[in-house]
């Protein structure tokens, strides 16, 4: 079936979700409005129907394997691999979409993010992110890149008593707008190469060419453009500037959002496209991705060491990590890929516990800012302080947890790849990371504090599954490469 | 007499390509010139579209340059409410006042 609506079951029920409380939304007093966005009655309603059609999704898709292919006359990729990025986006997101059920909540109203429509344009951000993942076209591509990107921009700046916030969101939108016109120009250019804006001609147009691909000028221009858009997007090392003043400038809640949702959905992009149509153009790019991802690991290391901010550090930590996302997927193997997945899955989860855990701390009725204000954390609160410990030292690498195992992951490829000089300066960027992840450390254990460290409701259910799961990698290790192998194969 | 071809309108959506760029990152005065920079980069993307779209005779490229003429209308509409919000704290809209974030 060349429309079959059961590929966009989940992004169908998240539109319908937002419209419906659009609608809602409307009909309500504005008193009402600010006490709480939706009943607690409604948004469990979206929980289980999303959660419903989202099965569905995933049973036709990932076991029966039914609708394997393209749907949409190609616009629209229905295989494994959309199921496993949606899978991730949706754990990264769930935690932070600010419905009424959500123990996020109550941080969310103290960065001061008053508007009801804040859950609303967090779903349509989650849509575009979805179909960010499935698009198989460039139109699609570019379309779904905008639906993810443009509630953002409104999201950074809703918070009205803040003007870093607005600074933030300035910041945000130029930078985020340049990167949609990069991927557009490099769209337009292959589309003058091939005729065509669907990914999957590309593949055989670029295996069945006489012509080296290495001499057409529009493919060069085209795909390195494409490539630039993206690296911006994702903040790696030369277009990474952005990143910190904006992170630095919205609120806790909103870069656990933006930190994961918008970079898991254009990593996959990247592999789609580098696996999928232009694997050919692969060893062309592959020193210049090579290197970058370097520089931004080393860049992202050092640069952290002075901040005092805490989502600066986290946004310096973000480049660095990044550069390890993407360094297995420019090695161009499959193991590469899988391991990429992997290390991204990990990092989610990692961010996803050491926000849970800033979130619902505050300070004097403040958010948590900077680095200092976690001390004492470890005299009132000791389980949060361990949980969140396990979180930082699974970014550092530290050997029995997570983190370690997928950067050894990662440098076993390098070195089966042959590259060992850019395995050295990695090994020791990743030690200098340690240090500013012990300097967090330091300040939640051995410093006193003066003021008192309150929380909300924290879900602590939540923190302690992440951190087992982080703590117990080893065990279920081979069985999570085995997923992913599996959903690879497909693509 | 010269006829227009194919390579003048590549030229000509590259070139313009080029100033939106030249024109958010050289701006140093306003904000708001930066926002019309940006709609320069979306459109000269359009016209390339169409470029190719007549040179490979097919509509295709001409509908994703209407998609791309849509979309630039929403991120106007949202880089001017972004530019209101700012304005509100500022009492201005000059690019040197976006520069408290630094670290």
């Amino acid at each position: 079936m060349i429309f079959n609506l059961l590929t966009i079951l989940p992004e169908l029920s998240l539109v319908l979700a937002s419209i419906f409380m659009l609608i809602v939304g409307v009909f309500k007093e504005k008193k009402q409005k600010n006490a709480k966005p939706v009943s607690r009655a409604f948004s469990l309603g979206i929980y289980i129907a999303f959660g419903i059609f989202f099965f569905a999704y995933f049973y036709e898709i990932w076991v029966s394997h039914k609708f394997h292919g393209f749907s949409f006359d190609g616009l629209i990729a229905s295989d494994r691999m959309t199921v496993i990025g949606k899978v991730l986006v949706l754990i990264a997101a769930s935690l932070w979409i600010g419905l009424k059920t959500n123990s996020t909540h109550a941080a969310v109203l103290r960065a001061g993010i008053k508007v009801y429509e804040y859950p609303i344009l967090s779903l349509m951000v989650l849509v575009g992110a979805f179909l960010t993942i499935a698009s198989n076209d460039f139109l699609i591509l570019f379309l779904a890149l905008e639906l993810q990107a443009l509630p953002l921009y409104i999201m950074i700046t809703s918070r009205h008593e803040s003007q870093h916030s607005s600074e933030a969101g300035i910041k945000y939108f130029i930078f985020g707008s340049i990167a949609t016109a990069f991927v557009l120009f490099g769209a337009a250019f292959l589309y003058g190469y091939a005729g065509t804006t669907n990914f999957s001609p590309f593949a055989n147009l670029l295996f069945f060419t006489s012509e080296s691909v290495y001499e057409n000028m529009w493919l060069d221009i085209g795909f390195l453009f494409l490539m630039m858009g993206l690296m911006i997007k994702l903040a790696v090392f030369p277009f990474h500037s952005w990143s910190f003043d904006v992170y630095e400038g919205s609120a806790n809640v909103q870069v656990a959002f933006l930190i994961t949702v918008p970079k898991i959905s254009i990593v996959f992009v990247l592999i789609r496209l580098m696996y999928g149509p232009f694997a050919q153009l692969v060893p062309m790019i592959q020193p210049y991705i090579l290197w970058l991802c370097v520089a931004s690991i080393v860049w992202g290391a050092v640069g952290a060491i002075k901040q005092q901010n805490i989502r600066r550090l986290l946004a310096y930590a973000s480049v660095h990590n990044i550069g390890f996302i993407l360094l297995p997927i420019s090695i161009g193997s499959f193991e590469g890929l899988q391991i990429s997945i992997e290390y991204l899955t990990v990092y989610t989860l990692s961010l996803i516990g050491f926000f849970i855990g800033v979130t619902s701390l505050h300070k004097d009725g403040m958010n948590i800012d900077k680095i200092s204000d976690l001390r004492g954390l470890w005299e009132h609160y000791p389980k949060i302080a361990i949980l969140m410990t396990i979180c930082l030292f699974s970014f550092a690498g530290i050997p029995p947890l997570a983190g370690f195992w997928v950067k050894l992951h990662v440098f076993r490829e390098l070195i089966k790849a042959g590259m060992i000089w850019p395995t050295i300066i990695i090994a020791f960027a990743s030690i200098v990371a340690v240090f500013y992840y012990l300097v967090v450390i330091r300040n939640i254990f051995f410093e006193k504090s003066e003021s008192k460290l309150s929380k909300d409701t924290i879900r602590f259910d939540i923190l302690m599954i992440i951190g087992s799961i982080l703590a117990l990698y080893p065990l279920y290790q081979e069985s999570l490469l085995r997923i992913i192998e599996y959903s690879l194969y497909t693509v | 007499m010269m006829a227009v071809g194919l390579g003048h309108f590549l030229i000509l959506g590259s070139v313009l390509f080029c100033l939106g760029l030249v024109g958010v990152f050289i701006n140093r005065r306003n904000v708001l010139v930066s926002l019309m920079a940006l709609e320069v980069l979306l459109l000269s993307v359009s016209i390339l579209f169409v470029t190719f779209a007549k040179y490979h005779d097919h509509l295709h490229g001409q509908i994703v340059s209407l998609f791309i003429i849509g979309t630039a209308a929403a991120e106007a509409a949202v880089g001017l409410a972004i530019l209101i919000v700012f304005f509100r704290f500022k009492k201005s809209i000059k690019l040197e006042d976006v520069q408290d974030l630094k670290g």
